[in-house]
Parts: C-alpha cells; sequence; structure tokens
C-alpha cells in the first residue's frame, strides 16, 4: 500500500500524542498486560515506550527518554500506586520531556498543565470564576472555570504542573489536602469535587534555580521523589544530542547535512569538562562556569550551529559555526565565565592538535 | 542402601530452609556436610549455646601459619543447619571435602610447578562454551547465573518463586541435581584439577559410609557438585583413588573463630548480587511479612541519624516495592527493588542520603562469638590476655566509632596525637 506523502503540520510543536499517535495505538493494540482503572496502556507498555523496544510483531518503538531504565520504572510504579510523582534535578535533564510522555501515555492527554509562576495564585491550582456569569445568575456550577487540576480529577487524568518550587508556598499548600485526600472542596458552592480513579499529578522542580520556595515538608511526603540525573557518559550524551539534533531537524525541516559526530563530540566533551570541573581523563583541574552547561543546551547549540551553516555559510557544519553558539552558552555572567572560558581555552583546547580550529574559532569570538 | 544429595547455594536461606525441610522428611542416619574433615572434631561444638554465629572454622599448619583456609558459616548457612540438625538427632556427622592436610601439600606443589594444574582451554575451542570469567562465577554459584537468566537479580527470592511455593517438596532436590547436571555439561568438561580431586575425595567419604553399612545417607553440599555425588556409577573408585595417591599428608590443627557480616559479604564471589546478610538472616528468620520488617528498620536506622521518617512512610515504601516487583515481572521484591523503594521515599530521590545506613542495613553490623571452651590458637590466646590487661575488652566491636566516642573524662573523644599522653 502506498504510503501518503505527510503534510508538514503546520504547528511548531505538536503534542506528544500526536505526535508520537502510530506508535500509542500500536502499543494499545499489542498490549495483553493489565492495566489500571482508567489508563491507555499497562505500566509495562508505559516503560516500553519511553525506553524503546521491539514489540512482539516486530515494530520497533523508539526511545524518548536515553537513561536508566530504572529510574523510569520507579516513576511509572508510583503513578499506579496513586502517589504523586515529583521529578527533580538540574535544568536540561528531560523532567519536562518525561511528564510529558508519560501524560501521553496513560492518559492520552499531556494538555493538562499548570506553570507554576512566582506570581500565581490559588485560581490557576483550583478553580476561576466566570465573572460575568457569576454576576448576572449567582454562584452556580456553569460559573466556574476548572482549572486543568480539576479537569484531570474530573476525567480521570494526569495533571502535569510545572515549576513547583517556583510557585508561593500558600499556594503550593493548596496541593496537599488535594493529594492525599483526593478531592477539591468547593466551599461557594457547597460541593466537593473527588477525583475519578486514574488521576494523578505530575510535578517538577529545579533545584539549582534563585527564588526557588522549598517544599514544604508535609507537601514533599505526599511526592515520590525521583532525581532525573546528567547522562552518565560521553558516549551517552552524544548519543541523546545526535538524536535530538536529527529530530528537531527534520520538524523544523533545516536545510544543510546531518551535523557531523566529531563536532558533536567535541562540544559534549567541552560541556561535560567545564561541568564536571576536570577533563575527561581526570589530570587536569578546571574551574566550572555559572552556567548550567545542561544536554539541553548542547542540542541548541548544535541546532543554531547547523541553522548558520545551512543559510550562511556552505551546509557543512564547521567550528565558526559553533562558536557563537558556544560562547553564548557558557559565557552567562560576562566577567567571571570570560575569564574561566579564556583559561579553558589555553589550558586544555590549546594542547589538543585536533581541536586547532575551535580554538582559533572560539578565541575569535572573545575579541 | 541410598543416597540423597542436598545441592545447596552457600549462605543461601532458601537453600537451608528447604534442605531443612528435606531432611527432616528424610530422616537420614548419617549426614555428609561439604566441609574440611581435619575440622570433623570441632562439629560437636556447633550444639554449645556459646558458638554463636557468623564464626569461621579456621583450619591452620602449626609449622607455617601463612598455609591457613577460613570456612565461614552463618545461622541462614545450610552447612550449620544441618550440623545442627545431626547433633539435634543424635546422627553421626562428617565433613567430606577434600581435607587441608592433602589441599596445603597440593597448594606448595603448584606454587613451586607451575604447570601441575590443569588450564582451561583455550576459548577458540568451542563457541557453545560459556565465557572463561562467566564460567568461573557459575561453578561458584549456579543458582545466580539461573536467577539472572529469569531476570531476578536477587536470586534468593528466586529460589523462593521457583521452589519454595512447590506443592512437591520431594521432588526440588532431585529437580536441582538434574538442571545442575545439564549445566555442567554445557559449561564443558571439567578441567580443573583441584575440583577433580574434591570431588573425588567426596565420593570416597560416602563409599565409605556405604561399606559402614548406613542405610539412608544425606549429603549436603553446593549445588555445583551435586551431580558428580549423586551420579556415583559414573565415576569409578578406582580412578577415584588413582587421583588422590601419593599426596604427602601436611599435619594441620582447626578451631572455631568469630566472623562478621562484613567479611561474609566481601568475599562471597557471587554470580548475582552481593550477598547482603543482613537481609538474608531476615528471610531465614522471619520469612512472613519480609518487606514490612525490612522497611520498618530502614525507618528506625533513619530516625537514630535523626532524619524524620515515620510509619506512613514505610507503608508508602513497602507498596511502591511491590508495585515495583510486578511492573518488572518479578512475583516478589528483591533487595534491589526495596532499595530503590527506600530511596525514592526515604530520601527524596538522593542515593547520598540511602548510603548513611547502607552498610548496616545491607550487611549489617554483627560479629560471632566463640565460647572459652574451644581450642584457641596461641596468637589468640596472647591477644585475648593483652586486650584483657589493657581493659579493652568491652570495645570489642566491629563498629569503630564506639572507640572514638567523646565522654566524661575525655570531653574530645578519640585520640589527638599531638598529646603526649596519648603516644604511649
Amino acid at each position: 500500500m502506498a504510503k501518503k506523502k505527510k503534510t508538514a503540520p503546520k504547528v511548531l510543536r505538536p503534542h506528544a500524542e500526536e505526535a508520537y499517535a502510530e506508535e500509542l495505538k500500536i502499543l494499545a493494540a499489542n498490549d495483553e498486560h493489565a492495566r489500571p482503572a482508567n489508563w491507555r496502556l499497562s505500566p509495562w507498555a508505559v516503560v516500553t515506550y519511553l525506553m524503546g523496544g521491539k514489540l512482539a510483531d516486530g515494530t520497533v518503538i523508539e526511545p524518548k527518554y536515553y537513561g536508566n531504565r530504572r529510574l523510569i520504572e520507579v516513576a511509572v510504579a508510583t503513578l499506579v500506586t496513586d502517589r504523586a510523582l515529583l521529578l527533580i534535578g538540574i535544568p536540561g535533564t528531560a523532567k519536562t520531556w518525561v511528564a510529558e510522555h508519560l501524560a501521553a501515555a496513560i492518559a492520552g492527554d499531556s494538555t493538562l498543565l499548570v506553570q507554576g509562576t512566582a506570581g500565581m495564585t490559588e485560581e490557576a491550582m483550583r478553580y476561576g470564576w466566570n465573572y460575568a456569569r457569576l454576576l448576572s445568575e449567582g454562584p452556580s456550577e456553569a460559573a466556574l472555570v476548572p482549572s486543568p487540576i480539576l479537569t484531570a480529577m474530573r476525567d480521570g487524568k494526569i495533571a502535569r504542573v510545572e515549576e513547583l518550587t517556583r510557585v508561593p508556598s500558600d499556594v503550593q499548600d493548596t496541593l496537599i489536602t488535594l493529594l492525599s485526600e483526593k478531592l477539591l472542596p468547593v466551599p461557594e458552592l457547597g460541593m466537593e469535587v473527588q477525583a475519578n480513579r486514574g488521576f494523578n499529578l505530575i510535578a517538577t522542580a529545579n533545584d539549582r534555580d534563585k527564588g526557588v520556595n522549598d517544599l514544604s515538608s508535609a507537601l514533599r511526603r505526599r511526592f515520590n521523589t525521583v532525581v532525573m540525573p546528567l547522562p552518565a557518559s560521553l558516549q551517552e550524551e552524544v548519543k541523546i544530542v545526535q538524536t535530538r539534533v536529527a529530530q528537531i531537524g527534520r520538524a523544523l525541516e533545516l536545510p544543510g547535512e546531518v551535523a557531523p559526530v566529531q563536532e558533536i563530540q567535541r562540544l559534549v566533551t567541552i560541556f561535560r569538562e567545564l561541568r564536571s570541573g576536570r577533563t575527561e581523563d581526570g589530570r587536569t583541574k578546571v574551574k566550572s562556569p555559572s552556567s548550567t552547561l545542561s544536554t539541553a543546551e548542547a542540542i541548541s547549540v548544535i541546532n543554531s550551529g547547523q541553522a548558520l551553516a545551512a543559510h550562511f555559510g556552505d551546509g557543512k557544519l564547521h567550528a565558526n559555526d559553533l562558536a557563537a553558539g558556544i560562547t553564548g552558552a557558557i559565557v552567562k555572567d560576562p566577567v567571571q565565565d570570560k575569564t574561566i572560558w579564556l583559561e579553558y581555552l589555553e589550558t586544555v583546547a590549546k594542547e589538543r592538535k585536533e581541536w586547532k580550529d575551535l580554538y582559533r574559532a572560539c578565541k575569535e569570538m572573545l575579541d | 542402601m541410598s543416597v540423597h544429595v542436598f545441592g545447596i547455594r552457600h549462605h543461601g536461606p532458601g537453600s537451608a530452609r528447604s534442605m531443612l525441610q528435606g531432611l527432616r522428611a528424610l530422616a537420614p542416619d548419617i549426614v555428609l556436610i561439604e566441609g574440611p574433615p581435619d575440622g570433623d572434631a570441632l562439629i560437636p561444638f556447633v550444639a554449645n549455646e556459646g558458638l554463636k554465629p557468623p564464626v569461621a572454622l579456621l583450619v591452620y599448619n602449626p609449622k607455617d601459619l601463612q598455609e591457613a583456609a577460613y570456612y565461614p558459616f552463618a545461622s541462614f548457612s545450610p552447612e550449620w543447619q544441618a550440623m545442627a540438625f545431626a547433633l539435634q538427632k543424635n546422627l553421626p556427622v562428617r565433613f567430606m571435602d577434600l581435607p587441608r592436610r592433602l589441599a596445603f601439600t597440593l597448594n606448595r606443589l603448584e606454587k613451586d610447578n607451575p604447570q601441575l594444574r590443569i588450564l582451561p582451554p583455550t576459548p577458540e575451542q568451542d563457541e557453545s562454551e560459556l565465557p572463561v570469567e562467566v564460567k568461573a562465577r557459575v561453578s561458584r554459584d549456579p543458582f545466580g547465573y539461573l536467577a539472572q537468566l529469569a531476570g531476578y537479580a536477587d536470586s534468593e527470592r528466586w529460589w523462593e518463586v521457583m521452589f519454595e511455593a512447590q506443592q512437591n517438596p520431594e521432588a526440588i532436590f532431585p529437580t536441582i541435581v538434574e538442571m545442575i547436571d545439564a549445566l555442567r555439561q554445557s559449561k564443558g568438561s571439567e578441567d580443573e584439577a583441584r575440583e577433580q580431586q574434591r570431588e573425588a575425595h567426596m565420593r570416597q567419604v560416602i563409599r565409605q559410609a556405604q561399606k559402614e553399612g548406613f542405610e539412608k545417607i544425606a549429603v549436603v553440599c553446593g549445588a555445583w557438585h551435586s551431580p558428580a555425588l549423586q551420579y556415583l556409577d559414573r565415576y569409578k573408585a578406582s580412578h577415584d583413588k588413582a587421583i588422590l595417591r601419593g599426596i604427602k599428608k601436611t599435619s594441620t590443627k582447626a578451631t572455631w573463630v568469630p566472623w562478621t557480616y562484613q567479611q561474609l559479604s566481601t568475599q562471597s564471589g557471587y554470580a548475582a548480587g552481593v550477598l547482603s546478610p543482613a537481609w538474608y538472616q531476615l528471610l531465614f528468620h522471619r520469612p512472613k511479612d519480609v518487606l514490612i520488617r525490612w522497611m520498618t528498620k530502614v525507618a528506625r536506622l533513619f530516625r537514630k541519624e535523626d532524619l524524620d521518617s515515620s510509619s506512613a512512610h514505610v507503608i508508602e515504601a513497602v507498596r511502591l516495592a511491590e508495585t515495583l516487583a510486578s511492573l518488572r515481572g518479578l512475583r516478589v521484591a528483591g533487595i534491589e527493588e526495596m532499595n530503590e523503594a527506600a530511596m525514592t521515599i526515604f530520601c527524596q530521590g538522593y542515593q547520598e542520603q540511602l548510603q548513611i545506613i547502607e552498610q548496616k542495613l545491607v550487611v549489617g553490623d554483627v560479629m560471632g562469638k566463640v565460647p572459652p571452651e574451644v581450642p584457641v590458637i596461641p596468637l589468640q590466646q596472647d591477644l585475648d590476655r593483652q586486650i584483657k590487661s589493657a581493659r579493652l575488652t568491652k570495645y570489642r566491636k566491629t563498629s569503630e566509632s564506639l572507640w572514638l566516642k567523646a565522654n566524661a573524662s575525655n570531653p574530645r573523644g578519640g585520640i589527638y596525637l599531638r598529646e603526649e599522653a596519648d603516644r604511649f
């Protein structure tokens, strides 16, 4: 059967359940394990969806998360036991990514999202009011504007809260009763909304930001915490960057060739060495800059380098295409980080014979 | 006249339980155990209240103290339980392994002439055989290898699932003999000279017991050796005699010494998972509600370290461990699932917090005791005398943190080498 040519999506970034609709359908069809109430897939299928694998009929499921399988199993097991899940880690360790895909796989809907901000009020977590209706008809259920969490409770789906630690403490605490009793009282109407089976909450938090409101211990206890680590080895990180760059390149239809592996390896090596404070062979000590050189940053540096090469260069990714991106990613504090980066270039990058072009390009950027 | 071979996993609580069940059903009239015959005279001490495991049988050459071997036992070790059973029923019980008085001589000969040791065949001979490093691990712990193949990182839990829920307990050990027989044949021919000698001697002891007229002979040995001992007809008595002929005897002495769970865990060399003595102790002595007892222990250890842990944590951790196990397709949660659940719930996902108590939790801070009636080596006697005269007997524990604690007379605690008084 001839395949229909797929029309390019108009949307910049489709939801996970739309982008991977095929895979989810095949998984659901081949899934023989028991499913908890209101779940689209069984826990085993959810883990396979995230980690990748081969099904009985030969279909290959792409891995969405590259890392420790046991971590994802703990996360899924948490959601099965109707405890809330908290994903914690430094920026760029795939917390939001994993939360989105978990919601897509389990409930088929990753849109029930509350974005935590520093100025958030209770209404975003619980419910708001349609004031026009409220004034004309008085308090009634029709005048209630449910928050995504309330909708998730009613429909038995997964609610997501991003950046829980940015939310002010008094608003955070509205979650306590919600999570322990699984009910939301609406005192104005004299009623309460009880969560239907299948409801759960995935929250993400950074542990490195300024202006962070730590969770109270009562709230902490309502969550099972999973710490998302940075990639353990150089090869793992290179693989992640390579795969994601290829995926994003396809989605954005970036012209030009695929980024060569050596460039990615050099970039990832630089980021890892600056992050850990010493060179890969462990011999030289290196100062760490204030920026968080996460995997996500590496991916965006390569992407912008590719765009630069495609539109302003010869289509092939070279060191001078990357230089601007690297400098931008590393030098966030103009005084301290610049000195650190310069020192790194002189002591480490200059010594490596294969890095001459990168060294020269980055030096030029700084002058 | 029948020979019943119980192929066990060394220090495996599952093996110990199944073996005891089998021994009680069989009611043998003699028990033969894999161990050094040099220590036969010390077996009766096992019934002594003062000998508290973990302890080790020390066999040494009094003329050259470098030549020494330790045979450790914990309360959950099948060999220990077999000895206790035999003594309780007043049955004769003997060790049957290659005696150290012969093994020490062979070691000396091998050191002087390395070519005497038959080397394993080169790897390219047969692709169907297992690689060399795997072979060594498999012979030391065949159950660990089988458990790994079945997806269980924790081989004691695999044993529980495979064998302990059986309707037909008499079939367990004959099945094991067949399983290991198949494993041995796929591993390749027995190429270790020392292993052949050990098994030859064990067969000799069994044949001797048969000659003495015992009707039901119970044999307790590591599972790897079980086919070589069950199928006696495969090996000729004259062949065994020939292998052991002409080895000069070294004089040896034996005694009991205290041992620790720490030493037991680091010397295990098991294929699947690290041996965790505290976990095995729980599995053997309190098999019901294992998860709950374990998590309660975790909570108590954290409270000792001033970290909040409530009963609610324990409940949630037990639920998470059970769910993890079912997600992974395991029938029971093993030590890995429990560690992950403890880390997620008690330690908020951070590995470092769990490491504070990991040693005490998983290995256990236990040292055995030896009663004064046991004959003691001169070095030990001298040390005991010195400890007594320096009034340090109360410090005889495994954890050094006690020694460095501050008290009223020594508010700083410990030793400060800049002080004259601490430098005697």
